[in-house]
């Protein structure tokens, strides 16, 4: 079976060769039609054969087939059907082919659509994604092989760390990679019309629902780690800065950039280079992360093995080659790529998209720095450097997407401006009032939530000027105008709920990172003792086991009461368990969820004293968190949903005359 | 379209936001900074006293003693041996015998080391080669 996994590689390695062909032959002759249509068919080959692939590597987990080295690395006959496919992405080596056989399953969606109508800069972009999926083809079969042979017998495997069993760890890595791959293909249109010399915004709208789609996968998958860390880790936290987060972070932010950019180009003809520099910066911190997470760069709690120099050459060589080629084109395309239109006045839209960029790729680019070069010099930086220049920096940047959307394009009447924002510097000053009793002791903490309640209510009053304008104008009521507008200006809501959804994290970050309480506890091992913690009052009831065919879980069972009332909240059960194939323990928080907090049982060790040691965490607004995650994915749903009109309808690259589009755009105070 | 007036003020105004978050990185970066070295290193080395470090070994015992509301353990690499001493309120879950632990914090003695934090190292998930032998356990244990 292994042959047969291998072969398929094999074969896709040979079809994608012949795609690249294929497409070189047919963009650069005149009349290369068949060969395009050629070159959009073996495409969708590849991903066929991908996928073959892909199923055998399933198959071989599924069945406990352990003649392939890589299912006796990462599984065993105990887990569950469910975990065993999920050991599939437990390696570089299955990583790598998660990533070709989503990336050949963009790549065969956007073949699909070059075949009738064959586009030459869809054909272009094929072409270059095309060498990726080489690339990944090559990586594995020369340094990263996912069929590789076991070393000597064996009836069993490794097993997956049992802290990685968990829903959201199962779902997280596939979600992320979903991401990376398509992440390439903003990236191969970029090389494309540079390719091409075409400046126009065709390619923006091309590829702009491809990047939207990646960069939902991202925040999902982002969302989907912070989750588990928070309810499988038991630490009470959900981001510590760990390089394996941090990897996540940064194409997420660098593709942040890129999809604000992409509206400057396509609505102003603006900041066009920005854009292909993006396209090919948030690709290459795709590569970076899936480098730094599965290479073995950096030391973490995930414990890398050493570095792969392998894979070190050919990932940093891709990277090079692509940053490289970019910046060539670029020079040599510098009339194409002159922005139509730019920066004149500080209070404007493309000063503030400017400072947006720049403050992405300068957040990116210090995540990627203290995360990367000190372990070259035997160092690390904590989670305190970040930290230190999180709180700053984020509120800065919060406080500029929040004054953004008010300003105009070109320029922006001042007046107005202070005028529209009187609603939410009032709900500020009100926030600043009522939160100071209860939250006033951390000066940094306060200060954010006062600063989130600013945003979020200078958000929701951008929704209500919105209704309200088209209300007035159409004559029609303000609910049918903000429904009009939700359905109309997709791509404006949803960003504007984005910025909602950071707002409100911003303001759960606050509670449950500086005001968290963390309280030890002792308890006698005999049942009907209780315990003070905080305002809660804990009895303990008994110990309780179950075994498991991989596992035994011991349940420490409690009754939490209101320390004050004495009514009971909930029984409580932390979980002490021992995973019988890994040899290892771990422990199980439970977790109580309140609107305002959640509490964290944890036990950490019954001594032979008979002494129950835990822990109860109090992490307050933790709940924002989530909801404002939330508010992204459905803001993003809402920004990708196609509209009626297909969105690849080319349009003509020019800035449209000053009197509709301000008409249009009259409701922010931008003039 | 680019007039090179707004390309100097946007040039200024880069130049400055950049200067200051450079001093901000500068800032944290000094105080936040600490060596990665070995039990072997660190255990005895009293020029290490009073710096911030990351230190990595197996631990000795199962579970950690309690002392005083902190945990006290012990690491090793070889022959040689360090006395960890956390006072942060919880320790990683997956920690036992021979899991190899990166504890953060500084040596206030020759032997005994304050941690800050304590993070234990997952054994299985993004090991590409392991349980191959000693040989090469050992090798990165001392890396």
């Amino acid at each position: 079976m292994r042959y047969i996994g291998y072969l398929s590689l094999l074969l896709t390695a040979g079809i994608s060769i012949y795609t690249a062909y294929c497409f070189y032959v047919g963009t650069k002759a005149r009349k290369g039609e068949q060969q395009q249509i050629s070159g959009s068919w073996s495409i969708i080959w590849q991903f066929a054969s991908a996928t073959f692939a892909s199923l055998v590597l399933i198959l071989a987990f599924l069945k406990d087939d352990f003649s392939f080295g890589y299912v006796v690395d990462h599984s065993t006959p105990l887990m569950s059907p469910f975990y065993k496919i999920s050991a599939f992405w437990a390696g570089h080596e299955g990583s790598l082919l998660l990533w070709l056989w989503m990336l050949t399953g963009y790549t065969a969606v956007l073949a699909l659509s070059n075949i009738k109508s064959n586009h030459r800069l869809k054909s272009l972009a094929l072409y270059i994604a095309n060498y990726m999926q080489l690339f990944l083809v090559i990586t594995m079969l020369v340094a990263s092989n996912p069929f590789r042979l076991a070393l000597g017998y064996t009836t069993t495997g490794a097993g997956l760390n049992p802290l990685l069993l968990h829903w959201a760890m199962v779902l997280h890595p596939p979600t992320l990679f979903m991401g990376y791959a398509g992440l390439t293909i903003p990236f191969a249109f970029a090389m494309a019309a540079l390719l091409s010399r075409n400046g126009s915004s065709e390619w923006v709208n091309l590829t702009r629902s491809w990047a939207l789609v990646a960069w939902f996968f991202l925040t999902v998958g982002m969302f989907l780690g912070a989750l588990w860390a928070y309810v499988v880790l038991g630490w009470g936290g959900y981001w510590a800065w760990d390089p394996v987060e941090n990897a996540t972070l940064l194409p997420w932010l660098s593709g942040t950039a890129l999809l604000h950019t992409f509206t400057m180009y396509r609505r102003r003809g603006g900041m066009k280079v920005w854009a292909v520099g993006l396209a090919t910066f948030s690709f290459a911190m795709c590569l970076m992360a899936t480098f730094i997470t599965r290479s073995g760069l950096i030391e973490s709690v995930h414990a890398f093995p050493e570095l792969r120099w392998d894979l070190t050459l050919l990932f940093g060589g891709l990277m090079l080659i692509s940053g490289l080629l970019t910046v060539y084109l670029l020079r040599t395309r510098k009339q194409e790529f002159a922005t139509q239109e730019f920066f004149s006045d500080f209070l404007s839209r493309h000063f503030t998209y400017y400072l947006n960029n720049l403050a992405l790729v300068v957040f990116t680019l210090i995540i990627l720095g203290a995360t990367v070069i000190p372990p070259f010099f035997k160092g690390s930086l904590g989670p305190d450097f970040y930290n230190r220049l999180a709180a700053p920096l984020g509120l800065l940047y919060l406080l500029l997407i929040t004054i953004c959307p008010y300003l105009g394009w070109a320029q922006t009447d001042s007046n107005k401006l202070l005028k529209q924002l009187i609603v939410p510097g009032a709900a500020a000053v009100i926030a600043a009032v009522l939160l100071y009793p209860a939250w006033g002791s951390n000066l940094i903490g306060y200060i954010t939530m006062v600063a989130a309640v600013f945003s979020i209510v200078a958000i929701l009053n951008l929704f209500y000027i919105m209704a309200s304008s088209r209300s007035k104008s159409q004559g029609i009521g303000f609910a049918e105008a903000f429904g009009l507008t939700l359905k109309n200006n997709r791509a404006r809501t949803g960003g504007y709920l984005n910025h909602l959804g950071v707002a409100i994290i911003i303001f759960g970050v606050a509670g449950s990172m500086l005001y968290v309480k963390d309280l030890p506890a002792r308890i006698q091992n005999q049942p009907g003792q209780t315990v003070q913690v905080d305002n809660y009052n804990l009895m303990f009831k008994g110990i309780t086991s179950e075994q498991r065919p991989d596992k035994y879980i011991y349940k420490i069972n409690f009754d939490m009461r209101d320390g004050k009332s004495g009514k009971i909240i909930r029984q409580v059960a932390p979980e002490y368990v021992h995973h019988i194939v890994q040899n290892q323990q771990t422990t199980q928080a439970d977790i109580i969820y309140q609107p305002f907090r959640d509490i964290f049982v944890v036990v950490n060790k019954v001594d032979q004293q008979g002494n129950i040691y835990l822990n109860v965490k109090i992490n307050p607004l933790i709940s924002f968190v989530w909801i404002g995650s939330f508010i992204i994915i459905f803001g993003t749903i809402i920004a990708m949903w196609p509209k009626a009109v297909p969105a690849d309808k080319p349009e003509v690259n020019e800035i449209k005359p000053a009197g509709k589009a301000a008409r249009r755009k009259r409701q922010p105070a931008g003039v | 379209m680019v007039d090179s007036k707004s390309k100097k003020r946007l040039l200024i105004v880069t130049v400055i936001l950049l200067a200051i978050i450079g001093y901000m990185i500068y800032n944290s970066s000094v105080s936040s900074y600490s060596y990665y070295k070995s039990v072997s290193e660190v255990a005895g080395n009293s020029s290490y006293i009073g710096k911030s470090i990351r230190v990595s070994g197996k631990i000795v015992e199962r579970s950690p003693e309690h002392i005083n509301g902190k945990y006290v353990f012990h690491i090793y690499e070889k022959d040689k041996k360090l006395t960890i001493v956390y006072s942060g309120s919880q320790l990683p879950q997956t920690f036992g015998k021979d899991i190899t632990a990166v504890a953060e914090g500084k040596l206030v003695s020759p032997n005994r080391f304050e941690a800050k934090s304590v993070i234990t190292k997952c054994p299985s998930k993004y090991d590409t080669k392991k349980k191959e032998g000693q040989g090469k356990s050992e090798k990165s244990g001392g890396k």
